[in-house]
């Protein structure tokens, strides 16, 4: 009956000639082609590029986008995140170092050399791909697993900016955001800019977004009616982006739509200052939901977003106190990356060399997870096999 | 006393195995709520070697997770400690001829144990070499040399 209500591969090749009474019921040289690929998409990435000399068959298997879809789906539920640490200013410049998160202690460590001279990273990972920029290098997405990378050409902004140079002071303080159009599997990088004068430029805002078919940028009419907040990495979660706007009455959470490429407002920001400094507030992705957090020291709260009623509901609090004087009380707040367990949170500090911190919310105790010997940028993140 | 669940291999052999060991195949989950298990359930397709494996896989998986319920408030700040021993446990498990990893292999997947197809799909190929890999599947290589010699170019950090 067994068999009967519920199909498997053994069914199909488990004939009785092939059970011959030995201890293995299988020979190998039989093995389907299904029962394979099984194996494979189980399989860590590393040994997939290895293996995709096997064969004509396999690579073509190993290269195909549903095997690459399950593989990634399969590493998604057999552990946890990784924590992809990407350095600047390395020499070679950008390192990326990886440690792997999740209920085991053991932190893997790889490091990853890439020759580019990108400064910033777009926030987080999509598909286990990165997104490295510069205001004045080629842009490149990255997959940090595969080391396959395909760099694109400068915008609008980034070609008046190496022209005139940039509209206040030197230091750049333009984000890119990097995201899937879900529905199109497509991916998009997107600059949103507030526009200055310098540039002579009538709307509010600016949007560009890149088309990887086309490999051109093209300029979005309308762009967002409102600035939005300084230093603020655009947040992509679930097939859309997140900024924070810069309002003279309240903060709001903007959203983009990766298909439509509409913008939206979707809810106020859940800060109690009204018009925070830039540092003291952060968007961010913990356990698959919108977060919000705030600092006024000694306290950093985090809220999550709820995505149906697009109400925050406050996830916890934290003494800054102990960490200091470790993350810089006057800087940038640090950065929720990960939790694990519901209590177990990691937050990465974006001041010059500040640590990865592991703070159980239940204890309420903080530990050092790492501390950087360069500048850079914490990312969640699971290796895949993809590529655009 | 709790629910008894009985297996009979391919042999006619008969297991008798807790309703909680049991329910750790999502197979038999599925047959248990369905009720058909009345009877003992036959497995055709698994040998009483690699059954009495299975069972040992899912008794120790049932235990460490009863035991991990218990001492939740022992665990280090990474929660860590039971799943170190339980990993350990796992490794020497697995620690069989080729032969039997894949009818292990075959019989997870068969009763849907995912942790165990997990499992032994890895260790089947863990620091294999292309050449190990086309020697265990017999696979013939296709490949030119030169088209061999670009596809490892293309691969070339994962020789490193």
């Amino acid at each position: 009956m067994l068999k009967r209500r519920h199909g498997s591969i053994l069914k199909r090749h488990g004939s009785d000639k092939r059970r011959r009474g030995s201890s293995s019921s299988v020979e190998l040289e039989v093995l389907p082609h299904d029962v394979i690929e099984l194996i494979l998409e189980r399989l860590p990435v590393e040994s997939l590029r290895r293996f995709r000399s096997v064969s004509k068959k396999w690579i073509s298997t190993i290269d195909s986008p549903r095997f690459q879809s399950r593989q990634l789906n399969l590493r998604r539920q057999s552990r946890g995140h990784d924590l992809l640490f990407v350095a600047y200013y390395e020499d070679p410049p950008d390192n990326v170092a990886q440690h792997a998160l999740g209920s085991s202690s053991s932190c893997r460590y790889r490091t990853v050399k890439f020759p580019f001279p990108n400064l910033l990273l777009c926030y987080g990972s999509c598909d286990g791909l990165v997104c490295l920029f510069c205001i004045d290098t080629p842009n490149v997405v990255v997959n940090p697993a595969t080391r396959w990378h395909r760099s694109f050409p400068f915008s609008s902004l980034q070609r008046r900016i190496i022209d005139k140079g940039p509209p206040f002071g030197s230091n750049p303080i333009y984000e890119l955001g990097f995201g899937k159009d879900k529905l199109s599997g497509t991916y998009k990088p997107v600059w949103l800019y507030n526009n200055s004068s310098k540039f002579g430029l009538d709307n509010v805002t600016t949007c560009e977004v890149f088309d990887f078919s086309t490999h051109s940028w093209r300029n979005l009419v309308p762009s967002s009616p409102y600035p939005i907040l300084r230093f603020q990495k655009p947040v992509y979660f679930d097939g859309s982006l997140y900024w924070l706007t810069d309002c003279v009455e309240e903060t709001k959470v903007l959203s983009f739509d990766l298909h439509a490429e509409t913008f939206q407002v979707i809810c106020k920001a859940p800060f109690a200052d009204d018009a925070p400094r830039p540092s003291n507030v952060v968007l961010f992705i913990l356990d698959d939901c919108l977060c919000a957090s705030e600092k006024t020291w000694p306290t950093q709260v985090i809220w999550s977003l709820d995505s149906s009623s697009k109400t925050w509901k406050q996830m916890c609090s934290i003494d800054l106190t102990n960490t200091f004087p470790l993350f810089d009380r006057y800087g940038l707040m640090p950065l929720p990356v990960a939790i694990l367990e519901k209590n177990k949170l990691y937050l990465h500090g974006r001041n010059y060399l500040e640590p990865l911190m592991l703070h159980d919310l239940n204890t309420k105790s903080f530990e050092v997870v790492s501390t950087p010997t360069t500048p850079g940028d914490c990312i969640y993140y699971f290796e895949s096999l993809f590529s655009v | 006393m709790s629910k008894k669940i009985i297996f009979e291999s391919s042999e006619g052999e008969s297991f008798e195995v807790d309703e909680a060991v049991a329910l750790e195949c999502q197979t038999i989950k599925n047959m248990i709520e369905d009720d058909c298990t009345d009877g003992g359930i036959p497995l055709a397709n698994v040998n009483s070697a690699t059954l009495t494996k299975v069972i040992d896989y899912c008794k120790k998986h049932v235990e460490a997770a009863a035991a991990a319920e218990a001492n939740a408030g022992d665990k280090d700040i990474y929660g860590a400690n039971k799943d170190i021993e339980l990993k350990t446990w796992d490794e020497e498990f697995v620690k069989v001829d080729q032969p039997l990893l894949f009818d292990l292999m075959l019989a997870a997947n068969f009763l849907i144990i995912p942790g165990l197809l997990d499992l032994t799909c890895k260790t089947m190929m863990r620091g294999k070499t292309v050449l190990q890999i086309r020697e265990i599947f017999h696979i013939k290589k296709d490949y030119t040399d030169a088209e061999e010699a670009e596809v490892r170019k293309e691969n070339a950090w994962a020789f490193e």
